[in-house]
């Protein structure tokens, strides 16, 4: 089954048809990137994939459901452009939101969020910190980690590296790549061409640029 | 999962972070309720309070009647009592003081109605001056009426000023929990998109403001049956121990949580609109209304 199943999907946001009756699917493992102008419509791209927006016409189905129900929600980890943290949450708390949500003890969470961050880059005492004493690429690497902590099946980002040096990019696609290899499958949304090229060398990654209301070089389907 | 780890685990979670974040309106919501807690506490005590003066006044007039005899001989007193005795709606009958202007040989019948309406005033009469001449049936309807009239618009007060001050509280508390769920709304919105339920999201949100609303409450109720025993205590009550104080009585004193119980539902109810008007407004409606 499709991770994401697009059939006929026309989409418009503030008067301009950004999706015009596309056809488009992505397998789980796989990397979808999509790029574009912008106001190509990325962002609402991600919205239609978290279910969150509908289409106009056509059916959107994503990991075999229809409506953005607290089950299909607990099955995505998403990021967006500006990260959303929770600011009286410590790094590491935020991280482990979605395991508290699912359960977890607090030190198995707190745990394996210290161990996401350390892995992006985040050292200790900075996973000790609250969001309003990071820096910005901080806190945007803290929202990625909060999105791969869920163990999502879909993971969807929203301009991931921005606020990010290279090395901390590097790190980010490292961690697609990770995702993608466990299984999950993957829309990051970027403008960032440097993050985009390394991504592409990579067979699991799909380009997909958003153009005239047409996904362009699609994935399958 | 053993009972100790349960505890454990309950202990562990107390000491992570709120769920939602901290806010003015939140802070706000403890004081306001407190301030209101005390405020109606006391207008219910005074509730209580003129419940207890009317049904004082109501048993001490509103059942009171006399028979005056013009001869108050033994002989004619204890057959004026056979025949009060005998007549249906009399409770009891008792030899009273006349009063000081009374002609020597006057004696009055004190006599307690079983019921606030008492015998046919006009048949009594008649039996009684057929039995002992010059004896009379007066029931005072004339100022009885006047007098359970004040005691009626008494309580009428007395409740109708614990039921205003009751809703301006409450009003206040439902209107400050909506803008406390208005501030946890944005969390109440992450929460979902992370996998909380809707209501488990709008649940998040609004407990800590019924949370806040019930210390608040407590609080302020505390102060005022504090307050109310304090005063008893150092005599500055004149009415203790007569049915006529202001303090709460026997059970109540329960009242006191009533308030603080009432202000946490009406702050939970609004945070829970403001929390749920937050998620559908990001499309989270989980089949809803969606």
């Amino acid at each position: 089954m499709a991770a994401i199943a697009f059939r006929g999907v026309t989409f418009g946001r503030g008067g301009r048809r950004l999706l015009d009756g596309v056809d488009w699917t992505l397998e789980p493992g796989e990397i979808a990137l999509a790029t574009g102008a912008t106001g190509a419509g990325k962002t609402a791209l991600l919205d239609l994939c978290a279910l969150e927006t509908s289409p106009e016409a056509g059916e959107i189905e994503v990991l075999g459901a229809r409506r953005a129900e607290a089950a299909l929600r607990r099955r995505i980890g998403r990021a967006a452009q500006a990260p959303d943290l929770m600011p009286h949450m410590t790094a590491a708390e935020n991280v482990a939101l979605p395991l508290r949500l699912a359960g977890l003890a607090p030190a198995a969470r707190k745990a394996q969020a210290e161990e996401l961050l350390a892995w992006l880059g985040l050292p200790a005492e900075r996973a000790a910190a609250l969001p309003a004493t990071l820096s910005a690429g901080e806190r945007r690497l803290t929202e990625l980690a909060r999105a791969a902590a869920g163990g999502g099946d879909l993971i969807l980002l929203d301009d991931p590296t921005g606020d990010l040096d290279d090395d901390g990019a590097e790190k980010v696609a490292e961690m697609l790549i990770a995702l993608a290899a466990h299984g999950a499958a993957v829309v990051a949304a970027t403008g960032d061409d440097a993050f985009a090229r390394g991504l592409l060398r990579r067979p699991e990654t799909r380009p997909l640029r958003l153009e005239a209301g047409r996904l362009v070089g699609r994935a399958a389907g | 999962m053993s009972l100790r780890a349960r505890l454990a685990r309950t202990w562990a979670e107390r000491r992570s972070a709120p769920w939602t974040p901290p806010g003015p309106a939140r802070a706000a919501l403890a004081a306001c309720a407190a301030a209101a807690a005390f405020a109606m506490t006391l207008a219910l005590a005074g509730g209580w309070a003129a419940e207890r003066w009317a049904g004082a006044r109501e048993a001490g007039f509103g059942r009171a009647a006399t028979v005056v005899l013009a001869e108050g001989s033994e002989a004619a007193l204890a057959a004026a009592r056979e025949v009060l005795e005998t007549t249906p709606g009399i409770a009891a009958v008792a030899e009273a003081t006349p009063p000081e202007d009374a002609e020597p040989d006057v004696a009055v019948l004190a006599v307690t109605l079983a019921t606030p309406e008492g015998p046919d005033a006009e048949a009594l009469n008649l039996r009684l001056g057929a039995t002992v001449p010059g004896a009379v049936y007066d029931d005072h309807a004339e100022w009885r009426g006047p007098l359970l009239a004040s005691a009626r618009g008494g309580r009428r007060l007395g409740w109708g000023t614990a039921a205003a001050a009751a809703a301006s509280g409450l009003v206040v508390a439902a209107r400050l929990g909506w803008a406390a769920g208005a501030e946890a709304g944005p969390a109440a919105v992450l929460l979902a998109r992370l996998g909380a339920t809707r209501g488990e999201a709008i649940r998040r949100a609004a407990a800590p403001a019924a949370w806040r609303a019930a210390l608040g409450g407590a609080l302020g109720a505390g102060l005022a049956g504090a307050g109310f025993a304090a005063a008893r205590a150092m005599g500055i009550d004149p009415g203790a121990g007569t049915g006529l104080t202001l303090a709460p009585e026997g059970f109540a004193w329960a009242g006191l949580a009533a308030a603080p119980a009432a202000l946490a539902g009406a702050a939970w109810l609004g945070a829970r609109g403001a929390a749920a008007r937050a998620l559908g407004r990001a499309g989270i409606t989980d089949g809803r209304d969606g």
